[in-house]
């Protein structure tokens, strides 16, 4: 085998390597991270450390082995460990109700009506001010949830399960547009869906689930790929997968679950995400504890605090100001002025090969988004050069199934400037409801502390 | 008047930036040209040289400034522009749907990485590179001993190897990195703390009918004692279980005396016979097994003949007069110029040098030569941020200029080293100057030696013959070159 030499630096030295014949990697070098000499002296300690190329390696190979599996669904309250008393899960790092975004603290008082713990709204916002219903992040109990993410013990969940690493995920069922929790809608409509997905689909899913066995849902994300998806903003083929798969199952073991569940999924695309998202936290919960590992675990957004997590500190998560959505594409009437922060915890998603980092699979995605697929790569490419692996599951169809980029390493994120885009949409930050889509981009700084809290921790130690 | 284009966020490297400069002056109506990162510094020379536009002076550090002045400095632009839009002659460019370049070196798959990034960034670059488990040649310099010390002892733990800071040349798998020549492929493996030793030597390999299996390289401060050889034992070991090497040959630039004794053990201990040359080294007891020379030509032949070679040794020029004065090298490479200091202070007594040459005395950076001297002239002080003159011609073009006026010298005595990375025809940018020189001064001599091989991209037989119709005595090797030399004036 031949000898492969990457360059960095002077032309010259590429142009003369070429010359030869040899098999050049030439990189398209520029100062990192700008130049900045304290950033220059982090990454070189990070660079310098054994245990963050171990941990990494290690993190890499877990993730290429994970294999969720949906096991099953039903009510939150049932299945959720923890999840008692009067409490309420929310996307994001922790917020106090005071500081909680509009549209989520709709989603989280329309659930205390829903549970019976208010008569109504006013009395559910004055609960949760009092602290009588108490709210936490979904990550606290293992779950994650789309856009507002509210999680309470009547809502509808997946549960899903890596054997691999032993690791349950949870995450709400996705209820659709419009008048709908995860957007932030605190109308009785909304609350009916709840209801119907709790009563009715949930069960329906979790006897067929025990008739058939579990569905491998990253082997599902992997073909929705290859139909468009990009398994984030996207769904369609997703959602069509999984029903196929359950549906004889379903219409079996639970014929009244179908007429909902059809009815459900007929006029929601996003169905499936959720799924998603709690199968990419199963794997993505498998690195976390990893020693000196420096990927980026989660990505976490409630609309006021966007925060990170790093594998090899798995006890702390790094925060600054949820952002405004990069590239916005609004419904009429709408404008930046409408618009809440970033929210949800499915930007997790981008950080186990899908989503943003599968752009290039969805022409259907940048079309949305008002380009071309050479946008599209670009956005994969740009992932790409963020991740320490290309995912060995999840193929790019027009790039002949070249793998979609893999992780997310926070030192390549300080280095280049660069942090994981999100292909997101936009709630409105009084009223709550969807006003447009586009693509969000972390921030930079929670990523760079935590990077320098990591190699701080390291050299304690 | 002054036309400039301010590219925000875009980077290109020093050798690049110059070469857009440079092509910009070279156009009609422009009478000067600077294209730099906006850095305060830069600024502030652009301001000195009258090139501070409003547009220019609002670029910030990561942005690219072209700033042409003149009569008519249009065309001026437009050259730099296209200078800079090039990609690496010959290296496909990632083009519309192709995978695009990696922008970190974080993450590639290689076996070996050739890093030439500014020193600020070097250790970083190469710490990734370890990371990723490849060997490392680092053609950078600026990186502190410190940062160099702890980048060995990693790359030795983990099996790999660091050559550098500061290595200019190593060959591996045929492959010529950096400033390399084009050399048979053979029995004698090379380490080398010397970046133009390890080129001379290679080439002789080549010219004694041996040839060069590997060549590592080290980079000049590994046989420091604070470095402690690590890179030098690290690659005789790898030379002793090389199956392709049969004989292991050792050049360095005067090393500390107890690392010497180090690497020549090691030698020793390597089960393969072996030369070597430690130039300025006072004489050392050779342990078994060792062949300890002078001189680079000598310890080449020495390595040749244990490799079972039989070679043709070519007479050196006779010299059928004297001429008094003095010498004085002018050097393109820094290790040829330690060589030349010594032979010249062995046979001439006082000679002063820029570079470390045993018994030569030193000169500090930047004082004027006097006596018998020999100038690296790829240290700083002669460089002054343009390229190296192995890459680029014109500083030695003007200190021969300024030397040849010097009616106190005599003999002239230049290298001239052939290779990939290196100019692609330096015998004809000296050849008009060396016309010039001897012309104006009929009993001048100007000797040289071509450091290259005939199937390199110069090829040295063409090499020869333009520096010999200038006038030029050429000498075989670069030993010789320097003894040609000191018998011309004594």
């Amino acid at each position: 085998m031949s000898l492969r030499i990457a360059t960095a630096g002077l032309d010259l030295m590429a142009e003369a390597l070429h010359a030869q014949g040899a098999e050049v990697v030439a990189v398209d070098w520029r100062p990192p991270a700008g130049g900045d000499p304290d950033a220059v002296r982090l990454l070189t300690a990070a660079w310098a450390d054994d245990r963050i190329e171990a941990g990494n390696r290690e993190a890499v190979a877990r993730l290429q082995a994970a294999r969720p599996m949906l096991v099953g669904a039903g009510r939150a309250g049932d299945l959720i460990p923890g999840l008692e008393g009067r409490l309420v899960l929310h996307a994001g790092p922790p917020v106090e109700w005071e500081r909680m975004s509009g549209p989520q603290r709709r989603a989280a008082r329309a659930a205390v009506v829903m549970e019976g713990w208010a008569g109504d709204l006013e009395a559910a916002d004055a609960a949760l001010a009092a602290g009588t219903v108490a709210l936490a992040p979904c990550h606290s109990l293992g779950a994650a949830g789309a856009m507002t993410g509210i999680i309470s013990p009547s809502v509808a969940v997946w549960v899903v399960r890596d054997e691999e690493r032993a690791v349950t995920a949870w995450s709400p069922f996705c209820d659709g547009p419009g008048e709908a929790f995860w957007l932030g809608v605190d109308s009785p409509e909304s609350i009916r869906r709840q209801r119907v997905m709790a009563e009715m689909i949930a069960p329906g899913f979790d006897a067929a689930l025990r008739a058939r066995g579990p569905v491998d849902v990253l082997a599902l994300c992997a073909q929705a790929l290859a139909m468009g998806d990009d398994c984030h903003m996207r769904h369609q083929a997703a959602t069509m997968l999984l029903v196929r798969e359950v549906l004889p199952a379903m219409a079996e073991h639970a014929p009244e679950a179908v007429l909902p569940t059809a009815q459900m999924t007929a006029g929601n695309g996003h169905f499936a995400l959720t799924l998603t998202i709690a199968a990419c936290r199963a794997a993505l919960q498998g690195i976390v504890g990893i020693p000196g590992c420096s990927l980026v675990a989660f990505i976490s957004r409630n609309g006021t605090d966007a925060a990170v997590k790093i594998a090899g500190l798995p006890d702390r998560w790094f925060t600054a100001p949820a952002p405004l959505v990069g590239d916005p594409l609004y419904r009429p009437g709408f404008s930046d002025a409408d618009a809440a922060g970033d929210i949800g915890d499915s930007a997790l998603v981008e950080c186990a090969g899908l989503g943003a980092a599968a752009s290039a699979c969805s022409p259907s995605v940048a079309a949305f988004l008002g380009g071309s697929l050479q946008d599209a790569i670009d956005r994969t490419d740009l992932m790409a050069s963020i991740a320490p692996a290309r995912s060995e599951r999840f193929g790019i169809p027009v790039l002949d199934g070249l793998g979609t980029p893999l992780g997310v390493d926070a030192r390549l994120c300080v280095e280049l400037g660069r942090t994981p885009l999100i292909n997101t949409g936009i709630l409105h930050r009084t009223d709550g409801g969807q006003i447009g889509a586009g693509v969000a981009q972390a921030p930079l700084e929670p990523v760079r502390d935590a990077l320098a809290a990591l190699v701080g921790a390291l050299g304690d130690t | 008047m002054i036309v400039s284009e301010v590219r925000p966020g875009r980077w290109a490297d020093s050798a690049k930036l110059m070469a857009a400069a440079r092509a910009a002056e070279g156009e009609a109506g422009v009478a000067r040209a600077a294209c730099f990162m906006g850095t305060p510094a830069n600024l502030e020379q652009a301001r000195e040289l009258g090139l501070l536009s409003d547009e220019v002076a609002a670029a910030g550090p990561d942005d690219l400034v072209i700033a042409v002045a003149g009569d008519d400095p249009e065309g001026g632009l437009a050259a730099a522009r296209r200078t800079l839009d090039q990609g690496a002659a010959g290296v496909p460019a990632a083009g519309r749907g192709a995978p695009a370049a990696p922008r970190s070196l974080g993450g590639v798959d290689a076996d070996l990485a050739l890093i030439s990034v500014p020193g600020d960034y070097a250790a970083l670059e190469a710490h990734k590179a370890l990371g990723a488990g490849m060997d490392v040649m680092l053609f950078s310099d600026n990186v502190s001993e410190h940062d160099e010390v702890v980048l060995k002892r990693r790359a030795h733990a983990l099996g790999l190897l660091v050559m550098g800071p500061g290595c200019g040349t190593a060959i591996v798998d045929g492959t010529g990195l950096a400033f390399a020549n084009v050399v048979a492929r053979g029995p004698v493996g090379v380490v080398a703390a010397a970046g133009t030793g390890a080129q001379e030597v290679t080439v002789l390999l080549d010219r004694f009918s041996s040839g060069v299996s590997r060549c590592y390289g080290t980079g000049g401060r590994d046989l420091h004692e604070e470095v402690g050889a690590i890179t030098a034992l690290d690659a005789i070991d790898r030379l002793a279980r090389d199956p392709e090497t049969r004989v292991i040959l050792c050049v360095s630039k005067p090393p500390a005396p107890d690392v010497a004794r180090r690497v020549l053990d090691a030698l020793a201990a390597s089960g393969k016979p072996a030369a070597a040359c430690l130039l300025g080294a006072d004489a050392v007891d050779a342990p078994a097994g060792v062949e300890v020379r002078a001189t680079l030509d000598d310890a080449a032949l020495a390595a040749a003949r244990l490799a079972g070679a039989d070679p043709e040794i070519p007479e050196p020029e006779r010299v059928d007069w004297v001429i008094p004065g003095f010498v004085r090298g002018l050097f393109s490479g820094g290790t040829l110029c330690s060589e030349a200091a010594a032979i010249l202070a062995d046979r001439l007594g006082q000679v002063w040098s820029n570079a470390p040459a045993g018994r030569a005395g030193r000169l500090a950076p930047g004082e004027p030569p006097r006596g018998h001297a020999c100038l690296d002239l790829g240290e700083e002080e002669y460089t002054r941020g343009r390229p190296h003159p192995m890459i680029d011609p014109q500083a030695r073009v003007e200190r021969l200029a300024v030397e040849a006026a010097d009616h106190d010298v005599a003999v002239l005595l230049l290298d001239v080293v052939l290779g990939y990375a290196s100019h692609p025809d330096p015998a004809g940018a000296l050849a008009g100057p060396v016309r010039q020189a001897m012309a104006d001064r009929p009993n001048l001599a100007v000797v040289a030696h071509v450091c290259g091989t005939e199937a390199d991209p110069q090829v040295r037989s063409r090499q020869e013959a333009t520096l010999a119709a200038a006038g030029v005595r050429l000498a075989p090797t670069s030993a010789g070159a320097a003894r040609l030399a000191a018998a011309l004036v004594r």
